[in-house]
């Protein structure tokens, strides 16, 4: 459900005390989050949520509007504060019947890898991941998570659940060159590649292979079509998405560890839109009782008018499968997926499709 | 090609992993999650081997993602089989006896070396952790076993250097305490090397020579403070025997800054580095200037005190609280006769204390020491002592106690009294003597003023008679005219006789009296001279002989004048019994008596007697010049006699006059 008009009384109407509810917010939504959470407390009303640079529903995207989704009966709701000190023992056991979790982390975060790798090293592979970056386009960091508990910025709302859920992960872009080592790198921020500034190098590529000058003032639309693959074997590489330069160093969403190999990537919209798609068959080729999309902001930014043939691509594969569920997701800075059975990992550029099953 | 590539980049991105971090469990972080991550593995971990029994291999994680147990064990048996031939194993259950969290999968082992093993986990997919598909890692894998052995190895080092900053911070701060003792002792402490060049000086030292620290570090310590030549040549020979990793204590003077000279107790011990080198040594400095000039004072004291011991004209006897004597000068080895060797240690009870007053010395002895008070002690006392050779004497002695460690010594001056008492004696005597010249001279003046002015007197009477006569023509009866004459005749032979005993006395004082003794029939001499003269007296002198006559030497004149004189006052002064007069021949000398019964002498006056010019207060109008008696004694002891008497007033006197048979 999305509601376009937002006030807190609209909202109130939508939600009772008996359910817990997902609250997916676009930046632009006037929203009072405080008023909402406290008129939800006094009215005993569970809520969680994030505010995102926008809403998906249906084949639309919105910077406004609230998506409410209800979330099973006895999911559990954790808020994580503090990221840069907590550590797995600060994180809830998962009962035997859990079998996934959203995570909503704040996208601007630094400690966002490490907190992954806590959620891993707590919950292994028994639990799959699906979740994104919160926040604004503007990339300044603020609140962005919320719970009963409050509004919070560098935190994180983790729900376990347990219902089970089907993954797809995509993001169609290819490789135009590399590899090549990030040398010198910290947390997301690379300064040097092949022994060389970043930045640096990064022009000469997309000069080569484009002609496109890319400078620092118009870094980001330029950079937006040129992200860099971290290397997986036998899979898509983990994109990192550059959107910000000193003019030497290159800011990424997302953690670029050093002396990683990486590739050069360039986005195609064919070839995205069709990723879209890929993902979207993974996860509900066997059906669901509710979808989730995580799809990266810089996608849509991307694709511009074409994104919604993304969504569409998506669309599709739910009305192939004839499930009577709505399309409903977010437009994150940053996707979270547990790729596989593998690793947790923190993508960009990329959409992650969950498909809910609430039974066996 | 492009995926060699890819492969040889992700070696290449793993191999510098284990390259960039020095702490193990970092590096195996890094390493399994780059792992995880590019190779989509839900699980790996690392494994290090910390003890083998027999039984068995233990393990201690050195990493795992997710985390697992901190420890594991493997059979002995089981893990050398599973490497035989191959770094590699592929299985489908762990390795571990402990059930493994990662549950049903597959799994990928690589021995790391000898330092442990990699552990490596697929859920689903078995060609995920094929051997195959990670042979191309051995290299890598090899690395990284180097790596943590390296990491583990720096990782100790870093410990130990860790452990050995904390040991010197602690080396230091036990230095810097030490240092701070040091400082606070207040003994000077001097450290110098081998060439006796200061390496440190704590504060109390450079007080003590009054330099500051800065002023001495670098020179020499001898140079510096030593005076002679000959103190500098012993400092030597000390620092080589310190070379020899002897220590030595010594007192040595030495000069300050201010060029003042003082003394110290050096106890000096060789110094070594960590390494057990000498470096030099440690000199702890007493300053016992002040005891030094205490015993130098003492000393002199001692030796001011000892001279004056020795030369003292008393005698300085110390006993201890037993009575041994502890101390006897050279005056006491003179005065009681034994050397000081002979009596050190002896009794002095037994000693120098006359057997009669011994027990009385023991028991004031007793007495102090129970009470602390003795009647005799630090008051000067004349007591009698006794030789060595057993003659008794008189001493002056003062006792005085001295008080130490509780016990009682006691000291005492004493002084051999003998001549004094002698000469006090003699000087009573001659006092004595002069009381009685005085009392003569009065007694002559007395006597003279009545002896010469009554028949002066008389004689005048008589002569202003005639001239009344001759004046008025009157004619002096014969009658009375002859009773004139005899009776101024008789009052010129008084005179002549008193000129003549006064002359005589002084004849007797200058020893001018002609003595001219010859063998005399001293009978037959009474007979005439003295008996047959008394014959016609009222009453008459009873004569009285016993013994056996015999002649003797004597002066005939001055013995004739002895009896005449002792008879005549016998007459004098008795009224109505006749003297007597009797003489008793002894085989070796001639007693006499001469006695009467008259009017006695008061016994208080007897023993003047004999004095020029005295006379008896009870003789009343007897005439006599108080000369006769002492005439007679001067005579009696050119005779070499001598002359006694008894008498009691009223009752009478009895002189007994002896005289040898021969004389001398």
């Amino acid at each position: 459900m999305i509601l376009r008009q937002t006030s807190t009384s609209s909202i109130l109407e939508r939600l009772t005390p008996e359910a817990q509810h997902l609250l997916l917010l676009g930046e632009e939504c006037t929203l009072d989050i405080p008023q909402l959470i406290q008129e939800c407390n006094q009215q005993g009303i569970t809520i969680a949520g994030g505010i995102f640079p926008g809403v998906i529903h249906g084949e639309e995207h919105f910077t406004d509007g609230v998506i409410i989704k209800q979330l099973p009966a006895n999911s559990s709701i954790q808020l994580c504060q503090d990221l840069a000190t907590m550590d797995k023992n600060d994180l809830q056991l998962a009962n035997a019947g859990t079998h996934s979790s959203i995570v909503l982390i704040d996208g601007l975060s630094k400690h966002i890898t490490g907190f992954l790798e806590n959620l891993f090293v707590s919950y292994w592979d028994s639990l799959k991941f699906i979740g994104g970056g919160c926040g604004s386009l503007s990339l300044k960091q603020q609140p962005c998570v919320f719970t009963n508990e409050g509004f919070f910025e560098d935190a994180a709302v983790v729900i376990l659940q347990e219902r089970r859920v089907n993954l797809g992960v995509r993001h169609g872009w290819q490789k135009i060159a590399g590899p090549f080592v990030v040398n010198a790198s910290g947390g997301n921020t690379v300064h040097e590649i092949d022994w060389r500034s970043a930045f640096e190098v990064y022009r000469e590529v997309i000069r080569a292979h484009n002609n496109v000058t890319i400078d620092q003032d118009d870094f980001f639309n330029v950079a937006k079509g040129y992200p860099f693959g971290i290397f997986r074997e036998g899979m898509e590489d983990i994109v990192r998405d550059p959107i910000i330069t000193d003019g030497k160093s290159l800011t990424c969403v997302g953690d670029v560890p050093n002396n990683v190999v990486i590739n050069i990537l360039e986005g195609k919209p064919i070839k995205l839109i069709r990723g879209a798609g890929m993902a979207a068959h993974e996860a509900l080729s066997a059906g669901a009782d509710d979808v989730l999309v995580i799809d990266c902001i810089s996608r849509s930014l991307f694709l511009e008018n074409q994104f919604p043939e993304e969504l569409n691509s998506i669309q599709q594969v739910i009305n192939t499968h004839n499930l009577p569920i709505p399309l409903e997701g977010v437009l994150s800075l940053g996707e979270i997926s547990s790729y596989g059975d593998g690793y947790l990992e923190f993508f960009n550029k990329t959409i992650v499709v969950g498909a809910f099953h609430n039974h066996e | 090609m492009s995926d060699t590539i890819q492969h040889i980049s992700l070696l290449y991105e793993l191999s510098v992993t284990t390259l960039k971090y020095f702490n193990p469990s970092e590096t195996a972080k890094n390493f399994i999650t780059k792992l995880l991550s590019r190779k989509n593995l839900q699980y790996g971990a690392i494994w290090r081997i910390d003890k083998m029994d027999e039984e068995y291999i233990h393990f201690e994680l050195e990493y795992a993602m997710p985390s697992v147990a901190k420890s594991v064990k493997c059979k002995l048996q089981t893990y050398s089989n599973a490497f035989v031939g191959s770094q590699f194993l592929q299985t489908d259950q762990a390795l571990f006896e402990e059930p493994h969290p990662a549950g049903d999968g597959y799994y990928l082992y690589f021995k790391l070396q000898d330092i442990g093993i990699l552990e490596l986990f697929s859920r689903h997919d078995q060609e995920k952790v094929s051997i195959q598909s990670f042979y191309n890692f051995r290299d890598v894998f090899y690395q990284l076993s180097v790596s943590l052995e390296s990491a583990h190895s720096y990782q100790n080092l870093q410990r130990e250097i860790q452990q050995r900053k904390f040991a010197e911070r602690s080396l230091r701060s036990n230095e810097k305490k030490y240092r701070r003792i040091v400082d606070n002792i207040q003994l000077g402490l001097l450290e110098v090397d081998n060439d006796d060049i200061i390496q440190y000086a704590n504060k109390p030292f450079c007080r003590l020579v009054g330099y500051s620290l800065d002023e001495i570090l670098g020179k020499n310590a001898s140079n510096l403070f030593l005076l002679e030549e000959e103190d500098q040549a012993t400092m030597r020979q000390h620092n080589q025997s310190r070379r020899s990793g002897d220590s030595s204590a010594y007192e040595m003077p030495f000069k300050t800054k201010q060029g003042e000279i003082k003394w110290g107790i050096i106890s000096g011990a060789p110094n070594y580095d960590a390494h057990g080198n000498q470096i030099g040594s440690i000199g702890i400095h007493l300053d016992v200037t002040r005891q030094k000039e205490l015993v130098n004072e003492y000393a002199f004291q001692e030796s001011k005190l000892k001279n004056l011991f020795e030369v003292s004209l008393d005698a300085l006897i110390s006993i201890d609280h037993t009575g041994k004597i502890t101390e006897w000068n050279p005056q006491a080895e003179k005065i009681f006769g034994y050397s000081r060797n002979e009596i050190m240690g002896k009794s002095l009870s037994n000693t120098i204390i006359p057997t009669a007053f011994r027990k009385a010395h023991n028991e004031g002895m007793e007495k102090f020491r129970l009470h602390g008070h003795g009647p005799v002690l630090n008051q000067r006392i004349e007591i009698t002592a006794l030789r060595k050779g057993g003659e008794e004497f008189p001493i002056e002695l003062t006792i005085f106690p001295i008080k130490y460690n509780d016990e009682y010594s006691f000291t005492a001056f004493a002084r051999d009294i003998t001549e004094l008492k002698e000469s006090r004696v003699m000087m009573k005597k001659a006092l004595k003597e002069q009381t009685d010249l005085n009392d003569m001279k009065s007694q002559f003046v007395s006597m003279t003023s009545h002896e010469l002015r009554t028949p002066l007197t008389s004689m005048n009477n008589d002569m202003e008679l005639i001239n009344h006569f001759l004046e008025n023509s009157e004619v002096l009866p014969k009658e009375r005219f002859v009773k004139i004459a005899k009776r101024m005749d008789a009052n010129i032979e008084r005179l002549k006789d008193l000129v003549s005993n006064i002359l005589l006395v002084g004849q007797l004082d200058s020893r001018k009296v002609p003595f001219s003794p010859e063998a005399t029939d001293i009978v037959r001499l009474v007979n005439e001279k003295i008996v047959e003269n008394y014959i016609e007296r009222d009453r008459k002198l009873l004569f009285e002989l016993t013994g056996t006559p015999f002649e003797m030497k004597v002066d005939k004149k001055l013995f004739t004048q002895i009896l005449d004189n002792l008879v005549n006052n016998a007459y004098k002064y008795s009224q109505t019994q006749s003297p007597e007069l009797k003489l008793h021949f002894h085989p070796d000398h001639l007693l006499i008596e001469v006695a009467d019964y008259g009017i006695g002498i008061p016994e208080k006056e007897q023993p003047k007697l004999f004095n020029s010019f005295f006379r008896a207060s009870n003789v009343g109008g007897v005439q006599g010049s108080g000369l006769g008696l002492s005439i007679v004694n001067e005579f009696i002891k050119l005779h070499d006699g001598t002359i006694s008497f008894k008498s009691k007033v009223n009752e009478g006197t009895t002189f007994l006059i002896q005289f040898p048979k021969n004389l001398n």
